[in-house]
């Protein structure tokens, strides 16, 4: 064991700069991921908002009466997706139009007593936490078609946004992993090739195989700790500074930081798997 | 042609052959033989001559003996094991029975003198008080006792040799294989080194020392296998 930790010490002290890049390459990409995290955690929160609210309402016209209304609502119920339909009436659109508009309510909707502007709608619920996009624009499309329908508004916006910012984060996760285990990878093979002529004599006076290649790796899953964990502590510090000023976002739960930490050693060790057999088959 | 016989491992004691070399050549490129067609026995317990000039195929000898190489053809048995056989992962456990003190001596410039020659004895796993034991007892019979803590770039060509042959003992090897040992040494220091060997060989160590120093040979009077051209010519 006294070996393990004598030989990667001296192994990362021998790197030098390419085990502080290896280090920096882990941070960053911890850092990232880190932030991933704490977006992703902001749109669960914010989908799970959105999920309170109708994903698209259908905004019947003045002529469709409100048995035909109802009518038109259990023909909606049917198409696939649609969780729950709930038919808003004229007058219960204006008793909610009146709630938002609070203390300026009662005066707005006095004004409306003899003409309701307020039409009638159905809310639709839908199945999907979030629709993908262009299922949405054909349900919209389609619900559009009716003749009862004046117009339809959906949350398009917000899905095809959180969408995005996914796919970019998760794509730039990737390219930061795949990045991170390219430098370890260079790292240990660069410590291998430095150290061949030793590794040689220790090869001839008996070592095995694994007797030099565990130190190694263990030098890589250093690395990956050393590294997730500066790239933790950076992400706090920037949490600390930045986000306070513009949002309420929660920082990353303690099971999540575990999740990351594991996931930096993981990536040291990825790149400990390092093609060094060369310098080892003597 | 002698036949190599059936490999016995873990049964040392009942072998009268430590070192078999059967019909063994070896060529590093195709058009290009080293050795051709080499032949010799070294009984448990002998003291052994290599001798030859610079190119004949000593040192390739002895590389095929610690495993290094592969013979292009024939069969080399050492202490029971056919080393044509032998798994990779074999090998180490093979070296760890064998000394080798080679031609430059391979001493770790980063490491000190006790370092260097705790190292055969700790890429065995062996415990640290047990090194420190057999470490400090080597540096004593070397007389390298005062040198332990310099580094091999600061000591003299004779104590750089000592401190590969400390090395190579480390692990009481059944076997000794020296390459020019007494290489860059001076006639007095040669014949102390060599002396050195004889003890080992005294409590029970096959030894077997690869050199061109015809004198050296002439004074100690042990059993010679010259070497030219890559082939045995003499035995």
């Amino acid at each position: 064991m006294w070996y393990l930790f004598e030989e990667s010490f001296s192994n990362i002290r021998h790197g030098g700069f390419v085990s502080l890049l290896s280090v920096m390459i882990i941070t960053l990409t911890v850092t990232i991921g880190s932030a991933l995290i704490l977006i992703g955690n902001y749109l669960r929160g914010q989908i799970e908002d959105l999920k309170e609210e109708p994903a698209i309402i259908v905004y019947i016209k003045d002529s469709v009466g409100e048995s035909e209304g109802r009518e038109f609502r259990s023909q909606i119920e049917k198409i696939e997706w649609a969780a729950a339909v709930t038919y808003v009436s004229k007058e219960q659109a204006l008793e909610k139009g009146e709630r938002m508009f609070g203390e300026f309510g009662k005066t707005l909707t006095d004004g409306f007593a003899d003409s309701n502007p307020f039409p009638a709608s159905l809310d639709i619920y839908i199945t999907e936490t979030l629709l993908p996009p262009e299922k949405l624009s054909q349900l919209v499309t389609q619900l559009k078609s009716f003749p009862q329908v004046e117009d339809v508004t959906h949350e398009q916006d917000t899905s095809e946004f959180i969408h995005k910012v996914e796919t970019v984060l998760l794509g730039l996760a990737g390219l930061m992993g795949g990045a991170s285990v390219i430098i370890v990878c260079f790292s240990i093979m660069l410590t291998a090739y430095f150290r061949r002529e030793e590794i040689r004599v220790m090869r001839l006076v008996g070592a095995t195989y694994w007797y030099i290649r565990v130190p190694l790796i263990a030098q890589g899953v250093f690395l990956g700790f050393i590294g997730s964990l500066t790239g933790i502590l950076s992400f706090y510090t920037l949490y600390r500074i930045f986000v306070p000023r513009v949002s309420d976002m929660q920082f990353i739960p303690f099971d999540q930081l575990g999740l990351i930490l594991i996931g930096g050693v993981l990536l040291g060790l990825l790149g400990s798997i390092a093609p060094i057999r060369r310098y080892v088959n003597v | 042609m002698p036949r190599p016989p059936i490999a016995i491992n873990n049964f040392e004691v009942i072998l009268i052959e430590m070192i078999q070399v059967y019909n063994v050549s070896m060529s590093y490129k195709e058009d290009i033989e080293v050795l051709h067609e080499i032949n010799f026995e070294v009984k448990k317990g002998e003291f052994v001559f290599l001798v030859g000039t610079s190119g004949a195929g000593k040192t390739t000898i002895l590389r095929l003996l610690y495993r290094e190489l592969v013979p292009t053809s024939g069969h080399i048995v050492l202490a029971g094991q056919n080393l044509s056989q032998i798994s990779r992962s074999q090998i180490p456990y093979l070296r760890r029975r064998m000394g080798v003190i080679f031609q430059d001596f391979k001493l770790l410039p980063n490491k000190s003198v006790q370092e260097n020659v705790a190292l055969a004895m700790k890429v065995t796993g062996t415990k640290r008080p047990q090194i420190r034991q057999q470490v400090d007892q080597l540096l004593h019979q070397m007389s390298l006792v005062h040198r332990k803590d310099a580094l091999p770039e600061d000591i003299s060509g004779g104590e750089q040799q000592r401190v590969a042959i400390a090395r190579a003992m480390a692990n009481d090897p059944v076997v000794l294989l020296a390459d020019e040992p007494t290489g860059n040494l001076d006639p007095k220091l040669s014949l102390e080194i060599m002396h050195l060997f004889e003890s080992f060989n005294f409590r029970g160590t096959t030894v077997m020392v690869a050199t061109h120093d015809l004198s050296l040979v002439q004074q100690l009077g042990k059993r010679v296998i010259r070497i030219e051209d890559g082939r045995t010519v003499e035995d």
